[in-house]
């Protein structure tokens, strides 16, 4: 036994004399959840995706960060009036990473043409565009879809509703493809490094499937020199716990939180907070028909919502079963633009009002001709994890202390609730939703709109029908987001749905690292990082 | 023997073909759609339902799927977009399979070993210490003993890597965790067997003769006493060279063990199937290898299948 335990001992110090991790002066480590799966512009969905694609292809318009948007691949562009018609034109002699494919406007219609292939059916098929959704739907050419290709370098989009510099930084619909490569590899062009043909300032050097990605920089790169590191590794699975031992064992440069207890390790051991951002915004989504006629009688009632949205206290919820997270007091976070155009709204007290939720349940059950014993106990509908438990458990607690209202809660696996709540099959479902850019309009307030009625929302009402119109008619930011400030206060007084708290997300690096930011759509962008 | 393996062969084809079809049908019992997504629009949603045939009767998926099968087509992964399940399986299963024959043959060495030792010295205390361990790597999940290794041994005294793949030293704390529970299992079950082979004639006479005890212990009493392990190795084999969630989550292994749990999170029909017919074939294919081995170690095995010829 001895010398077998002598055996381990020197095998121990056998290990410690190699060299464990490399510290490479110019290569930045970051930390993602998952691996991206793809890198199809059509079909990109996950943040490491979206971060691999922030530092590797580039739009027409590129997000510099808190909210200044600059020339990208087009180095200027003109907008018709009422901003539904824009012109872009590119820089002369473009390339991909490849150094010899140039870029043309052709290949910006093609991958827009691409997304919605109406034989494909691509993953982020987006409709802004005129004509794009009777091209999808088949009814249509692919000639009668707003986008128009003047000369090699010029081309010109026009769209239902009026666009914004924002609009023209999602690749999936106004980036560059190779129509040639992409032809030839349909199915795997944005899986292998070998076909995945870029055009930003980084390029795929390596892709390990659920392991890593390593990028380094593009020499065919426009404006090459804007790219400051060597070599970014992505390193899939370094999250939570797993990123905070790599992180204090020195084999992590950058990754993000929102467990306040992961944070505050890491911060201990030096690393700071360089930016932090509204992941998503949490709550009650309310089906307005109620799961059953029954509960769809109340669910229906204004006042009733009323009354168990200030029946809730969120810094109770932020104190207990959502430790990270930040009360939300109206539906807009603070990170979203149209937050600053209207910083002073608050919809709702955080701590609540109890007995103002008494006084509008009672104008309820008034109005409803029914007594507190004819109430029926509502469903609360949730993924089954325990945190989500325990917050339903936490709302259950509130509703039946301030009001009297019984709950059950429903925890059912993630393919239930999605169907469960797609169905209308629920009262209240606990859920989140991501910020959007410009605004949460299309995202996720078109699903309250008669036009787009569903049965997950089960919501319609003419008066937040013309607001929403209103909204995104808007030829200018500014002139959208005065009148998305009514559309919210219409949201949070009828509680269309029941905002809770915003989880935000906190990207943590070593104190000397600077020039990182993230982009209004949420994505982190490293390329002219120093260290 | 030959007329043996033929057999045990067709049997295998007609599991794997039941695995199979049973696979199929039940996976399309478990509620949801892939596609149903709250971010996606209701127009592309009905649209990926009939690009990938799902809006088709399941018997008529059931008779394509296996015409493709026989083909040796395993199809496209829903969620892993541009990427067949065979590239996936070739991709990830080297890695866990690597992983999983070092865990397995030190865990093997480590439990006969172990398990020789609590034998010889049995009611004494290298019989109690090696059995409390045995205890523990059996009552300790992975999901404990991992962690606090990669605390212990990459945050405080960095002597190994917390996670990664590729070097020998990303290979030790994986590999022990992962072959934990087979080197107490095999401490246990190789602790009981050498006692009952211990009493034995066979092996009292060996002591009685005045064999040296090394003889005694590894030509009588473990060669005797590993006939009825063997039966344990394929699926045991097949178990741990098939990955591991937990192990390759926690050690950031690309691995074949995640995607068991995460295609049937994310409904990726074609890759729950390609994995189950994969893994069902290897296991299948072990076991017959075990089949066959134990007719050359055990004479009473080929003797009962001599017999059964004439």
């Amino acid at each position: 036994m001895r010398k077998l335990f002598a055996c381990l001992v020197a095998l121990c110090f056998l290990a410690s004399a190699l060299p464990v991790f490399a510290d490479d002066a110019n290569v930045v480590r970051v930390g993602m959840s998952y691996d991206p799966n793809t890198l199809d512009y059509a079909e990109v969905n996950l943040d490491s995706a979206n971060f691999i694609i922030e530092q590797t292809a580039e739009t027409l318009i590129r997000d510099a960060g808190n909210g200044v948007y600059v020339p990208g691949l087009a180095e200027s562009w003109e907008k018709s009036e009422d901003a539904k018609t824009w012109t872009f034109h590119l820089r002369d002699g473009l390339t991909y990473s490849d150094g010899e494919t140039k870029i043309t406007a052709e290949d910006f219609r093609y991958n827009l043409l691409r997304t919605i292939d109406p034989a494909a059916a691509h993953g982020n098929a987006s409709f802004g565009i005129t004509g794009s959704l009777a091209y999808f739907s088949g009814e249509a050419a692919a000639d009668t879809v707003g986008v128009k290709v003047i000369d090699d370098l010029t081309l010109e989009y026009n769209f239902e509703y009026p666009a914004y510099e924002s609009t023209f930084t999602s690749v999936s619909l106004y980036g560059a493809l190779e129509e040639a490569i992409v032809s030839q590899y349909p199915e795997t062009w944005g899986s292998s490094v070998e076909t995945y043909l870029c055009n930003g300032p980084y390029m795929v050097k390596e892709w390990i499937s659920d392991a890593s990605v390593t990028l380094v920089k593009n020499p065919n790169y426009y404006n090459a020199d804007v790219a400051t590191l060597d070599e970014i590794q992505v390193i899939i699975g370094a999250s939570g716990d797993t990123a905070v031992d790599m992180i204090l064992a020195g084999q992590l440069d950058i990754c993000d939180f929102t467990n306040p207890q992961q944070l505050q390790t890491v911060q201990d051991a030096g690393y700071v907070v360089k930016v932090s951002y509204t992941e998503s915004y949490q709550g009650l989504n309310v089906n307005h028909k109620g799961k059953t006629e029954e509960t769809g009688k109340f669910m229906g009632n204004t006042n009733f919502l009323k009354a168990l949205n200030l029946a809730l206290s969120r810094d109770n919820m932020v104190l207990s079963v959502r430790k990270g997270e930040t009360a939300a007091n109206r539906l807009t976070a603070p990170s979203e633009a149209p937050y600053a155009a209207n910083p002073d709204y608050e919809a709702w007290p955080t701590a609540g009002d109890p007995e103002l939720a008494k006084e509008y349940l009672n104008k309820a059950l008034e109005e409803l001709g029914v007594t507190l014993e004819q109430v029926p106990t509502f469903g609360l509908m949730c993924y089954e994890s325990q945190g989500s438990i325990d917050t339903l458990a936490a709302v259950q607690d509130m509703w039946r202390n301030a009001l009297g209202i019984e709950t059950v809660i429903e925890a059912v696996t993630i393919q239930d609730m999605i169907s469960n709540a797609m169905s209308g099959n629920y009262d209240f479902w606990l859920g989140g939703n991501a910020p959007s850019v410009p605004d949460s309009c299309e995202s996720y307030l078109s699903g309250f709109t008669t036009e787009q009625y569903t049965a997950l929302r089960g919501y319609s009402n003419e008066e937040f029908d013309a607001l929403y119109k209103k909204t995104v008619a808007a030829s200018s930011l500014e002139e959208r987001y005065a009148t998305y400030a009514d559309l919210e206060a219409f949201f949070c007084e009828n509680v269309l749905g029941i905002i809770t708290t915003w989880t935000v997300n906190h990207v943590v690096a070593p104190q000397s690292y600077d020039n990182l930011y993230v982009t209004s759509g949420g994505t982190l962008n490293i390329v002219s990082l120093t260290k | 023997m030959a007329k043996y393996i033929l057999q045990k062969v067709l049997i295998a084809i007609a599991t794997v073909f039941v695995l199979a079809t049973a696979t199929f049908f039940m996976m399309k019992l478990i509620p949801g759609d892939p596609f149903a997504s709250l971010t996606t629009k209701i127009q592309v949603q009905e649209k990926q339902r009939i690009y990938y045939g799902l809006d088709k009767p399941v018997v008529e998926q059931y008779f394509i799927y296996m015409g493709n099968l026989l083909r040796g087509n395993l199809g496209y992964s829903i969620k892993k977009v541009g990427r067949t399940v065979v590239d996936i399986i070739a991709e990830a299963f080297p890695v866990s399979a690597k992983l999983g024959l070092i865990s397995f043959i030190i865990a093997e060495m480590i439990g006969y070993l172990f398990g020789i030792l609590c034998a010889q010295f049995r009611g004494k205390w290298p019989d109690y210490l090696l059995m409390i361990f045995a205890v523990l790597g059996i009552a300790m999940p992975s999901m404990v003993i991992g962690p606090l290794l990669r605390w212990l041994l990459g945050v405080v005294l960095r002597i190994l890597p917390v996670t990664g793949w590729g070097s020998v030293q990303q290979i030790i704390m994986p590999a022990f965790v992962l072959g934990l529970g087979t080197i107490a299992g095999n401490t246990r079950a190789m602790r009981a067997s050498m006692l009952s082979t211990m009493t034995q004639d066979y092996v009292m006479t060996a002591r009685a003769k005045g064999l040296p005890l090394w003889k005694v212990v590894l030509h009588h009493e473990f060669k005797n006493s590993l006939v009825p392990l063997i039966a344990n190795l394929g699926p045991g084999i097949a178990g741990i060279m098939m990955g591991s969630f937990v192990v390759e989550s926690m050690f950031l292994i690309p691995g074949l063990g995640r995607y068991f749990v995460d295609s049937i999170t994310n409904l990726d029909y074609p890759l729950i199937m390609g994995l189950t017919i994969f893994y069902g074939t290897f296991l299948v294919t072990l076991n017959l290898l075990v089949d066959v081995l134990y007719g050359f170690i055990d004479p009473r095995i080929r003797e009962t299948v001599k017999g059964a010829a004439k």
